[in-house]
């Protein structure tokens, strides 16, 4: 793919960020890859308000029945090419909370009920580093 | 400003409450006060407004007896904290609720009431709240009887190998 959207996807890929249910551990480690310290927006990456504005969607946690539809939905808003990060190890394969009453499925399940050809880029860890999330973000531009 | 220890607080304790009680001392830091469940207005009212205790948060356990919930108070300024605990019986499970002296109560009783089916008498909106939308209204997840085999079937879920 090498047309006009994913050019600028490459450039500066602004990113949504969705809780589907996790432990706030992986947003706080989102903040802080956002706040000056890691300071993302040198590289153009900035979080937007909504999901129509985003080419990166950051979901933490694991995917509970309640939030299902709703991330279904936000996945279904954002323009296309779009790609999933799922962060934590919860969103990447529900981590602890396998098998719990509550929970629908990791990330990918999900998302690809509704679009089996997503892109998605794992950033395991509990949390994971924001150095980690940002190099996972930077392989994933370069795949794309 | 005079620090209240712990046994202070449970000589002020026992000159304001008159019912029954079992208190433990647990450290320094921790008290905990078992009561019947008829008092559990009263000892709520003494605590929070009588001798200035913040509401942190209620749990509940599903125990042998039946369903305990405590109830933690913090004393901010002399530090340490007080928790209440009342058993609800597992065959009727209910409870005063706290919501007319501690309005902070409302919402985590309600939690309470989803996940392990304590009924709070006098609730003014006991419904579900964090369930998922297809459980039915008396499965609870956090009672020990709970078969999540037999859930996950009964909904049509994958289940755990």
């Amino acid at each position: 793919m090498s047309n006009l959207s994913t050019r600028w996807l490459k450039k500066s890929p602004w990113v949504y960020h969705v809780g589907t249910g996790g432990c706030n551990n992986c947003d706080i480690e989102i903040l802080d890859c956002l706040t000056p310290r890691f300071d993302v927006e040198r590289f153009g990456i900035k979080l937007v308000v909504s999901p129509r504005h985003a080419d990166v969607l950051l979901v933490s946690g694991p995917v509970t029945y309640h939030i299902k539809p709703r991330l279904q939905e936000v996945y279904k808003q954002a323009p296309k090419p779009c790609v999933v990060a799922c962060i934590g190890a919860c969103a990447c394969s529900m981590g602890i909370f396998k098998d719990a009453y509550s929970v629908a499925g990791p990330v990918d399940k999900v998302i690809k009920e509704v679009d089996p050809n997503a892109i998605f880029v794992y950033v395991p860890g509990c949390p994971p580093k924001p150095e980690t999330m940002i190099m996972a973000l930077v392989k994933a531009l370069q795949k794309i | 400003m005079n620090k209240m220890s712990v046994p202070e607080f449970i000589n002020q304790f026992k000159q304001r409450y008159s019912g029954l009680s079992d208190i433990q001392e647990h450290s320094a830091k921790r008290v905990y006060i078992r009561i019947p469940r008829e008092n559990l207005k009263d000892a709520a009212h003494i605590l929070f407004r009588e001798m200035g205790a913040k509401f942190s948060i209620a749990s509940g356990v599903d125990v042998r007896e039946g369903f305990e919930v405590l109830y933690h108070f913090t004393f901010d300024k002399h530090g340490f904290i007080c928790t209440i605990r009342v058993l609800a019986p597992r065959d009727d499970p209910k409870l005063d609720s706290l919501v007319s002296i501690i309005p902070g109560t409302i919402w985590i009783e309600r939690e309470i009431y989803d996940i392990l089916g304590v009924r709070f008498e006098g609730h003014p909106n006991l419904k579900r709240l964090v369930k998922a939308e297809f459980a039915d209204e008396n499965e609870f997840p956090f009672r020990k009887d709970f078969d999540i085999k037999k859930f996950k079937e009964k909904h049509g879920l994958p289940t755990p190998e």
